[in-house]
């Protein structure tokens, strides 16, 4: 008998053409200050983790660096994952991508430079409102940590997604013994 | 049309015979003019798939251009080359007269309509270099870019239709001028080019306005909504593509409903709301039906039998994928065959659900069906090579031979197939064929290789395709040796920095699972050098947290602390909290389990603060559950059984498992074996529902090895024999299934653990540190045991045999 289990991941392969063949990432940040060398850090490191694309608005947007909300929350609310770089305001249409992103049920990584307490404290609200389960939240210093949180995160969301193993596997050692 | 067909002779029952009437009666008394009209019907009957039909219409048309005799329409209907001859010769006659354009112009609509879009466009062009007036060659050439984006050749399509639009504007015919930028709208919305679009609809707005067609302000409408859906405005743009379906259905304008319904279906599934889009794409393919256009049906039947399938309706979704096939011609059928393949997979795969077995012939039926589909298909797509669909085809395939428990079958088709495949699919043949060979079991170093080339053929991004294949090998099939292989292959051609940070880190992972402890560390130890000489301490809190436990099981406690330490500081500065809770409590547990110091105080602190930052019920367990071991240590058992019962409750299924075997120590440690008795039967019953027998069965080793050395030897024998039957039922249980990727490990870990079980009870019945007395009671007193929970006694006496036997060869061996 095919298990339930063994069924349904076999089905959920069957693509009858239509999806798409990488998972795309949105970077969202906001734009034109101090992240933006951070943006590019970690759009090639998504790129790097195998079956991921990155979308981000200066390489990606047909319309160069002007960035338009429209554009962004309709690629945001597409996308498998939005990976949210923070490091001081958030501008509207950073909230308005993070909504898109929730809304359409994509992966949610937040990832702070230099930790919450420097931020002011709206930011610092509304990250402490999305400490759920379901979003991931970290902090990093500097390019290397945060390809390392991309990294990461995105071979916890692969797993999450396909077959719930690797990162557990990852951190199981003696885990038995504790 | 003419004076004496009527309007309505489409939806008469004589219809046919009045229209071969007014026909016979125009060509009798040699009419050009009205022979000309009737051309276009030749188009027409083609759409509604009446090929025959319009092409003996277009030969009689043919010879009449050319003032030969007609051949009978009985032979015409029958044969198509002496019209078609005939056609060419009027393309190469050169003349010009509405008969001439007609005729061709007809035999352009009866060529697309059989997808044969490069005849159609010699015609379109004869046609549109005999029409007397440029505006009928600047319609022509208008149809000729919407067949040419119908075939696929969006360059082609969207150079014509510019062209055609700008001669409508020199002849300044605003219809035609709307018609083309409507259509150039569609092809920049297909191609993501939103802006274009969207300045294309501003600048002919007021024009659409001023025309008054409800038919192209419809069309107007519906694109202008979709764009400002895809824009983000959901709600206006809805709202436009609703008005545009309402107006377009009082008129029974299909073209229309059809585009609106498609689009909010489109939204829909966008969405996620596979209801709403089923009912969408429903309405969508019965206007079609109503509208009678193959080109139409065949199209909604396709998007409409995805939607069923999508929700399970495999029936109807095969019916509808059938429609669709028998309705589309050419690459647009192949597609359509290639998802009535996956369907019927799925198809198969859901009966199989239902079904108390697999075999059924219904479902070895529907696989068949669907492996020929999709080797079809494929073929199909190959010249030109559609890539995109040719890539999902294979992969549905290899589903195929998942479903149908047949891997092995399945890599020699992939074998086969990469003999023929065009060079752009290799690649992934190779791929595929590698994972069969692993579901297979049977082919570790044949799909090594083939990863390998894979990888290879790749070019650019071959070491990180060697990750992957390398992460799938170790998560999805346990198969250590081959991942280590791919590990170690991309590490040999990464740079040294944070992705191959990672990648050594999973590597000492595949190491240590294929018990190569000491190259595990050795790995590890180089990762953490990396990531400290990085600053990265998002790898370091990972790197430490597995160097120390991995320490901690070598019995290092020492230095397992200093990198679990390690570990715990760089979580929480980078505020994994779940990460740091675990390290807190590695941590912690390291100081009972040592011998060489005194550190119970500063374990309770540690397993503190691992409470403390526990995010999750799993790291609260967990938290607890080092608590409990410190309080095992100090010898307060009671204690120790309340708080793993504490971290049993919040617990997932595998956990309790284990916190259930740790209670259970406890038991023996206080002697109490009525309570004893009377949890490990609730233990066996939970694990039996919760399916994780083999975790119960490796964690009552140490209650039955306590057991004997307390001499209470019917109490081991009877602990024993449940471990070793819970191993067997847990094994067992677990091969029901046809392997694939996560199961084939399961099954391998299960066959590990079952291996790990007889060898523990082995090694009780045979090593030198039970005292031979209690050994000698051992025997007799688990084959007593084993027959008690339900074993045949020679098989029990043979079981016991066999475990000894066991430990025998495994000692040997070493």
């Amino acid at each position: 008998m095919v298990g339930r289990k063994l069924s349904q991941e076999l089905r959920d392969e069957i693509v009858y053409g239509r999806d798409h063949d990488h998972a795309r990432i949105f970077i969202s940040s906001r734009m034109g200050r101090t992240l933006d060398a951070e943006r590019r850090v970690a759009a090639d490191t998504v790129d790097q983790v195998a079956g991921h694309r990155a979308w981000f608005w200066e390489r990606d947007a047909a319309g160069g660096t002007l960035h338009s909300e429209h554009e962004c929350v309709k690629y945001a609310k597409a996308s498998a994952g939005l990976i949210l770089l923070v490091d001081g305001e958030l501008s509207s249409i950073v909230h308005a991508e993070y909504a898109a992103a929730r809304d359409g049920g994509a992966n949610r990584f937040i990832f702070i430079r230099n930790g919450l307490d420097g931020l002011p404290a709206p930011v610092q609200e509304f990250i402490r409102a999305q400490q759920t389960r379901d979003v991931v939240t970290l902090n990093f210093q500097n390019h290397d940590e945060l390809k390392s949180h991309v990294y990461n995160s995105l071979t916890r969301a692969i797993v999450r997604a396909l077959n719930l193993q690797t990162i557990d596997r990852r951190e199981r050692l003696g885990d038995d013994h504790d | 049309m003419t004076e004496t067909l009527p309007e309505d002779w489409r939806d008469r029952e004589d219809g046919f015979e009045l229209l071969l009437g007014e026909f016979a009666r125009a060509y009798a008394h040699d009419d050009e003019e009205r022979l000309a009209e009737f051309m276009y019907v030749a188009g027409e009957l083609a759409a509604r798939g009446a090929v025959p039909g319009a092409w003996a219409l277009l030969t009689v048309g043919a010879s009449k251009v050319l003032g030969v005799p007609t051949e009978s329409l009985a032979e015409s209907f029958s044969d198509e080359s002496v019209g078609r001859e005939r056609l060419l010769l009027v393309v190469a006659s050169s003349r010009t007269s509405k008969l001439t354009t007609e005729v061709l112009s007809a035999a352009a609509s009866v060529e697309r309509s059989r997808g044969r879009i490069e005849d159609a466009r010699t015609y379109y062009e004869a046609a549109a270099a005999s029409a007397g007036d440029p505006l009928t060659a600047a319609r022509i050439l208008q149809s000729l870019g919407v067949a040419l984006w119908e075939a696929e050749r969006a360059d082609d399509a969207y150079a014509v239709t510019r062209e055609a639009q700008e001669r409508f504007l020199r002849l300044e015919d605003t219809r035609g001028w709307v018609e083309t930028g409507l259509n150039l709208v569609e092809y920049d919305t297909a191609d993501g080019r939103d802006d274009d679009a969207r300045s294309r609809l501003a600048e002919m707005d007021s024009a659409i306005r001023g025309l008054r067609d409800p038919h192209l302000y419809g069309s107007y409408l519906t694109r202008v909504g979709l764009l400002e859906i895809q824009g983000g405005a959901a709600v206006t743009g809805r709202r436009k593509l609703h008005q545009a379906l309402r107006s377009a259905e009082r008129r029974a304008d299909y073209e229309v409903q059809i585009a609106c319904l498609s689009n909010l279906a489109a939204v829909a599934r966008g969405n996620g709301d596979m209801n709403r889009a089923l009912n969408y794409s429903e309405r969508a393919y019965i206007a079609a039906e109503e509208s009678a256009t193959i080109r139409r049906i065949a199209d909604t039947a396709h998007e409409f039998g995805i939607d069923l399938a999508k929700l399970d309706e495999f029936d109807e979704a095969v019916e509808m994928l059938t429609r669709a096939a028998d309705t589309s011609r050419g690459r647009r059928r192949a597609r359509v065959r290639a998802d009535h393949g996956a369907v019927l997979t799925s198809r198969a795969l859901a009966a199989g659900e239902r079904s108390e077995t697999r075999a059924t012939k219904d479902i070895v039926g529907w696989l068949a069906e669907s492996e020929t589909l999709l080797l079809e298909s494929l073929a199909e797509l190959s010249d030109p090579l559609d890539v995109d669909w040719s890539l999902r085809i294979l992969r549905n395939l290899r589903v195929v031979f998942l479903a149908d428990d047949r891997p092995a079958a399945g890599t020699a088709v992939f074998d086969a197939l990469l003999e023929n495949v065009p060079a752009e699919l290799k690649a992934e043949c190779l791929r595929l064929s590698a994972l069969l060979r692993m579901s297979a079991g049977n082919d570790a170093a044949g799909a090594l290789n083939r990863f390998r080339s894979a990888a290879q053929l790749s070019g650019d991004d071959k070491e990180l395709l060697l990750l992957e294949y390398a992460s799938v090998a170790a998560n999805s099939y346990a198969s250590y040796e081959t991942s280590l292989a791919l590990y170690d292959d991309a590490l040999a051609l990464l740079p040294e920095g944070t992705i191959f940070g990672n990648a050594l880190l999973d590597s000492a992972l595949a190491a240590a699972q294929m018990g190569d402890t000491d190259d595990a560390i050795r790995r590890l130890q180089a990762a953490s050098e990396l990531a400290s000489s990085r600053q990265d301490r998002v790898l370091g809190s990972l790197v430490e947290l597995n160097l120390g436990r991995l320490l901690s099981g070598e019995d290092r406690f020492a230095e397992a602390r200093v990198h679990l330490k390690r570990a715990a500081e760089f979580a929480e500065a980078i505020g994994d909290y779940e990460r740091a809770s675990k390290a807190y409590a590695s941590w912690a547990v390291t100081l009972p389990n040592d011998q060489a110091v005194d550190g119970v105080e500063e374990a309770e602190s540690l397993a503190a603060r691992s409470l403390a930052l526990a995010r999750s019920d799993e790291d609260t367990a967990r938290a607890l559950s080092a608590r409990a071991s410190i309080q095992f240590a100090r010898g307060e058992f009671k204690d120790a059984s309340d708080t793993w019962a504490a971290a049993r409750k919040i617990a997932p299924p595998v956990k309790q498992a284990v916190y259930d075997g740790f209670i259970l120590q406890t038991l023996v440690h206080l002697e109490d074996w009525r309570t004893f008795r009377r949890k490990l039967h609730r233990a066996v019953g939970a694990s039996q529902r919760t399916q994780t027998q083999l975790v119960l069965a490796e964690g009552l080793w140490p209650s039955a090895n306590r057991w004997l050395l307390l001499g209470h030897v019917p109490r081991s024998a009877k602990v024993l024999a449940c471990s070793i039957l819970l191993a067997n039922e847990g094994h067992r249980g677990e091969t029901n299934q046809p392997p694939t990727e996560s199961d084939t490990a399961t099954r391998l870990s299960a066959t590990v653990s079952t291996a790990r079980a007889v060898a523990h009870a082995g090694q009780l019945l045979t090593m030198d540190v039970i005292p031979e007395e209690l050994r000698q009671r051992l025997r007799p007193e688990l084959e007593k045991a084993l027959v008690a929970y339900g074993a045949e006694p020679d098989l029990s006496a043979e079981i016991v045999e066999f475990l000894v036997e066991f430990v025998r060869d495994v000692v040997d061996d070493r």
